[in-house]
């Protein structure tokens, strides 16, 4: 009885924060403080475990025999053998469609790296400009950006689907892709860009240019080097967001779905077709490892240098 | 004097030419854009695509839809409202006490961190396919998720969650939004909080701030106000704009009125049915867009000076 009262003193004593100071006397908001944090830790606790059982279950049953739920109920219980059918049969749902899970890997890396590059390409080259001179109509790019920011202009996707029905813009991959860098002088792209600029100091383009440099060298091999680990993390940021999407592939490119907008389909239609929730978590499974990967390989730089600051137009 | 105006216009000219492709690209798709719904709002969709002016008669018929026997235009507003709310308040109170945790490097907290990231790494469609799959369940297949507290008898044998039924649509969206909506939080909160200088605390210990409500409120939230204030006015901004899980967990189109929004209805109408999209809706949907952003853009403004107000004042 004693022991275990220890233990539970001690797992207490973990929770409570490190860097804190001795102090002589506790007032009841220092109590009520410290129960509250006792609590938290119990709803991040709760939070953690809750956001890793739904893929464990993912995981587990998209290698069961769906015979399996009938004599065993344990949900979390490991597949007695591996099928791999039900990842066969994800690929053979396709060949119902115009489109097959190849095409759509296709669609996938190709949305997720050349329009996330066009995009921050030129978000880059604003950021930059707007950073860095001052030309005529500068600081106006500038707090209009701003505005686009926090401007809701609601519904204006009708006018925009019938200005690209008429572009020839709807349902065209790759009109779709060229058409994507628009305005990159808004947005929380630009912003990070932004402020990774003004934290150059001028000095090197001032030496560049007695040197008989242009603004076209001084951007393109003095500046650029200089932001590469930011852009590297918008890029990683943007491509997992692309890979992700999929509303924007229903509204406008539906002849043309992604990786995600097909697991989407699949979902929707596997009932229909006769496919189980086995098959169906066999399709998730398949779609989240590309992000799962580059996730983990790049978690420490997302999480260092991803900071937001405020909106001062 | 001259040359300095001459310098200056030359300088104007190559920044520009830095970014005349996505200069253009602006110009069609968000000046144009933008007028032509102003123009939709005022006309009607003709079956062969072209269009004629109807006068008010589109803001009539949004007007119309807010009373529940014409349509869903009165639920689509309030639902969205309230789902805001609830997920900004709760949110809030969440990410912020939970990312103090983290940046106290809290017993496992590195770990725990690391696990509530899984759906930034999985999406958020996979995750939110997964949770229907996990609750929602039918008489021949129970729902995981009733197996599991059937298990540890938190529900009766013979008891059925109904997560999705009418009644309990908007609990469960709200759930879904808040539980599952800490990832960025918890990804960009702790490490703002990171960048306050440790000196400070130090300071602020000797000065008596000790406990977690002293610092929270003393130091770190009005360090990284304008970090939150960010994510909070941008997320007001899309008030009427976003979407919720309301595609995934209702994929056929049957969203029960207890939940469905603005953004769901301003999404549903641009997705293709039977092959085409029906245009005939246009109008109305225009006539919607503009009355909202005549609206909701002063509030949003409003609603950011309000928080700039309420926050610590530079000096």
């Amino acid at each position: 009885m004693q022991n275990s009262k220890n233990t539970w003193l001690s797992v207490l004593k973990k929770l409570l924060p490190k860097k804190r100071m001795k102090q002589q006397k506790y007032t009841a908001t220092d109590i009520f403080a410290k129960v509250l944090y006792i609590l938290a830790w119990f709803v991040l606790l709760l939070l953690a475990v809750s956001m890793l059982l739904m893929p464990v279950w993912m995981l587990l049953n998209a290698f069961k025999d769906p015979i399996e739920d009938m004599y065993n109920t344990n949900i979390f219980a490991l597949p007695q053998t591996l099928r791999w059918k039900n990842f066969k049969a994800v690929f053979t749902f396709f060949e119902y469609f115009d489109f097959d899970i190849v095409n759509m890997l296709i669609v996938s890396v190709l949305m997720s790296t050349v329009k996330p590059f066009l995009s921050i390409f030129f978000t880059t080259c604003w950021a930059y400009i707007i950073a860095k001179y001052n030309f005529f109509g500068a600081k106006f790019w500038y707090s209009f950006g701003i505005i686009l920011m926090i401007l809701p202009v609601v519904g204006t996707g009708a006018a925009a689907m019938r200005i690209n029905v008429k572009l020839g813009i709807y349902d065209n991959l790759f009109m779709n892709i060229i058409t994507g860098p628009s305005g990159g002088f808004s947005g929380m792209n630009f912003l990070i860009m932004y402020a990774a600029f003004k934290a150059l100091p001028w000095d090197y383009a001032e030496s560049v240019s007695i040197e008989g440099g242009g603004f076209y060298t001084i951007f393109f091999k003095i500046y650029l080097p200089m932001v590469l680990p930011n852009i590297m993390v918008l890029m990683v940021l943007a491509f997992m967001s692309a890979w992700n999407e999929w509303q924007g592939y229903m509204i406008w490119l539906p002849s043309y779905p992604n990786i995600a907008y097909g697991m989407y389909l699949f979902n929707q239609k596997a009932n229909a077709l006769s496919y189980g929730t086995k098959e169906v978590l066999a399709g998730f499974t398949i779609a989240a490892i590309p992000t799962v990967i580059i996730y983990l390989s790049t978690q420490k730089i997302i999480t260092s240098k991803f900071v937001v600051g405020g909106l001062k137009g | 004097m001259k040359g300095s105006t001459k310098r200056k216009w030359k300088e104007s000219l190559q920044c520009y030419s830095l970014v005349l492709y996505s200069l253009i690209l602006f110009c069609i798709f968000f000046f144009t854009t933008n007028i032509s719904s102003i123009l939709l709002a005022f006309q009607k969709v003709n079956p062969d695509g072209s269009t004629s002016l109807v006068g008010w008669s589109n803001f009539k018929e949004f007007f119309q839809q807010f009373s529940a026997d014409k349509g869903m235009m009165g639920y689509a507003v309030k639902n969205a409202l309230i789902i805001y709310v609830v997920t900004f308040v709760v949110g809030f109170i969440m990410q912020i006490s939970l990312s103090y945790l983290i940046f106290k490097e809290c017993y496992m907290g590195k770990l725990m961190r690391g696990l509530t990231m899984i759906p930034s790494m999985m999406s958020g469609l996979i995750v939110s396919l997964i949770f229907f799959r996990f609750v929602n369940g039918t008489a021949l297949s129970p729902a995981p998720i009733e197996s599991l507290f059937k298990h540890f008898h938190f529900i009766d044998q013979d008891a059925t969650l109904n997560l999705f039924s009418e009644k309990n649509a908007m609990k469960t969206v709200l759930f879904y939004l808040i539980w599952f909506g800490n990832a960025n939080g918890l990804m960009m909160i702790p490490t703002a909080m990171n960048g306050v200088n440790s000196e400070i605390f130090e300071s602020a210990q000797i000065d008596g701030c000790v406990n977690m409500f002293q610092e929270l409120f003393h130091i770190i939230i009005p360090l990284i106000y304008p970090t939150l204030t960010t994510f909070w006015v941008t997320s007001f901004a899309g008030v009427f704009m976003s979407v919720g899980p309301l595609f995934e967990f209702w994929p056929n189109g049957d969203v029960p009125k207890t939940v469905y929004t603005m953004g769901y209805y301003l999404t549903s109408k641009l997705t293709q049915t039977n092959g085409a999209v029906d245009q005939s809706a246009f109008g109305v949907y225009a006539a919607a867009g503009l009355v909202l952003t005549l609206i909701w853009g002063p509030a949003t403004f409003l609603f950011k000076w309000f928080v700039e107000k309420l926050g610590p004042q530079e000096e």
